[in-house]
């Protein structure tokens, strides 16, 4: 150790320190929107001093921050806001909002506005489906993969478990849950490591089958694609079964409740 | 028939709703494009990235939409996903724009006000609280006397020496520029008292203490 420290490496060291000792909730970034509420003054008092704490120890969150704030405040001209200009760039990006299921394939205009994009399928029934992806055939051409559905906007709530551990089962809606599958996400760590998973879905209390499909694995997490057809806004049991290298039969891993809403 | 626009925050909850989804998406991209596709003409990129990236960033924006919570504005909330797209772009393509740019907005305050500037008069002189601490090669009771500080003026003189100007500080804090001055002048002379000559001396440390001066 000298004198003859630079600023960058008194600096390094500084924020390594005062980064190691904050607690721990300092140490986790704040997110874009509340960053974004930081750079705009809002944030209540206490998560705002929580976040300024960061900042002391956090370069790259300070950096952004600042260009946050002076983007932000700077009143600077965006690009007049000339229609034929708005409207290009808003047909280029259209077919991204349809590839990602977020919006429907481009339709006549009559026949779009009569399916609301961002209700769940299964509302359209197979006629809204043919005219959908007739009008789109008329619009695009013979397309079939563009004739993609819209994002799911159902809500999974799950309510309580049979059996296993309830709390160490978390099921949730997964990001993908869009065109014609409602996804499922469980965490496989919860799950007994079973070489091959599947899952029935039964109606509850009723407890009558309506599905059953393999799970896959996606890293740390399982996910079960259910086609939205075989769905309604009510309560299912989803029972899950595994089965050991080897042997014949299915082994029963799992019963979770779960209520699954679709928007009306 | 209603002639007032749909606020910022209406089209939003619209848009969480799934209500005439597609309409309010495009009203929505149509209020900010312009906006983002500038922000990235700032930073020196060409049209036709503005555009590519302008796209990318609407996209996430409409993806993420749902999970929008209505701390921030609307506005401020799609700079910010336009802004850390362009960082991890930057990123991606192994640049250092972000500084660079930075840098020119240094040299503008500088031009505008060289006494609001860092690196500050005290830093490496002999002034400096922390000269006199990592002399003695001990920068942890610099940081325990910081650390000793009232909050704000604490907060103020880590961030000073992360090379943040005056300004740049009080814009993180939410304070006046002159309080941030007087904060690390009184700072300074708190550190100078405890960490100076005068101050007290570093904990011994395993009998090596004070070998060298006597």
């Amino acid at each position: 150790m000298s004198g003859t420290q630079s600023f960058e490496e008194r600096a390094d060291w500084l924020r390594e320190t005062v980064a190691k000792s904050q607690a721990g909730g300092a140490r986790v970034h704040p997110d874009l929107e509340e960053m974004a509420a930081y750079a705009e003054g809002g944030l209540p008092e206490g998560r705002r001093a929580e976040i300024q704490e960061h900042l002391v120890a956090c370069a790259s969150c300070a950096r952004f921050a600042l260009d946050l704030a002076e983007v932000a405040a700077e009143p600077f001209a965006a690009t007049p806001s000339i229609p034929s200009v708005s409207a290009a760039r808003w047909e280029k990006l259209h077919p991204r909002l349809v590839e990602e299921g977020l919006a429907l394939p481009r339709a006549a205009g009559a026949l779009a506005a009569w399916v609301p994009a961002a209700a769940g399928r299964r509302h359209l029934g197979s006629l809204g489906l043919a005219a959908a992806l007739l009008a789109s055939v008329l619009a695009n051409g013979w397309q079939w993969k563009e004739a993609k559905e819209p994002r799911i906007a159902a809500e999974v709530v799950q309510l309580s478990i049979t059996r296993g551990e309830p709390e160490a089962t978390p099921i949730a809606l997964a990001e993908r849950s869009r065109h014609q599958d409602l996804v499922l996400q469980i965490d496989a760590n919860a799950v007994d490591p079973f070489p091959g998973l599947k899952a029935e879905i039964l109606t509850w209390p009723e407890k009558k089958l309506v599905w059953s499909g393999t799970l896959e694995r996606e890293g740390a997490q399982l996910t079960l694609a259910i086609p939205t057809s075989f769905l309604d806004s009510r309560e299912y049991q989803i029972r899950l079964w595994g089965k050991s290298a080897g042997a014949d039969g299915w082994k029963k891993a799992g019963e979770h409740l779960i209520r699954i809403s679709f928007p009306s | 028939m209603s002639a007032t626009p749909k606020d910022d925050l209406e089209l939003v909850r619209d848009l969480q709703a799934g209500e005439d989804w597609e309409e309010n998406a495009r009203l929505l991209h149509e209020r900010y494009a312009g906006l983002v596709w500038s922000s990235f003409q700032r930073e020196g990129q060409k049209p036709e990235e503005c555009e590519d990236l302008t796209q990318e960033v609407f996209l996430r924006v409409f993806k993420n939409i749902g999970s929008f919570r209505y701390q921030a504005g609307v506005k401020t909330w799609i700079l910010a996903i336009a802004r850390n797209l362009f960082l991890n772009e930057v990123v991606r393509r192994g640049e250092s724009a972000p500084q660079h740019r930075k840098q020119e907005g240094l040299d503008q305050v500088e031009r505008l006000d060289p006494g609001q500037l860092l690196p500050a008069p005290w830093i490496g002189s002999e002034d400096d609280p922390w000269e006199s601490a990592w002399k003695r090669q001990q920068p942890e009771i610099f940081l325990a006397a910081v650390a000793e500080l009232p909050d704000r003026m604490r907060q103020c003189v880590l961030l000073y020496y992360q090379g943040r100007t005056t300004k740049e500080i009080a814009i993180l804090l939410g304070i006046e520029n002159e309080t941030v001055r007087s904060q690390l002048h009184f700072a300074k002379d708190r550190l100078r008292a405890k960490l100076g000559p005068g101050g007290p001396k570093p904990p011994a440390k395993g009998g090596t203490e004070g070998t060298s001066g006597s």
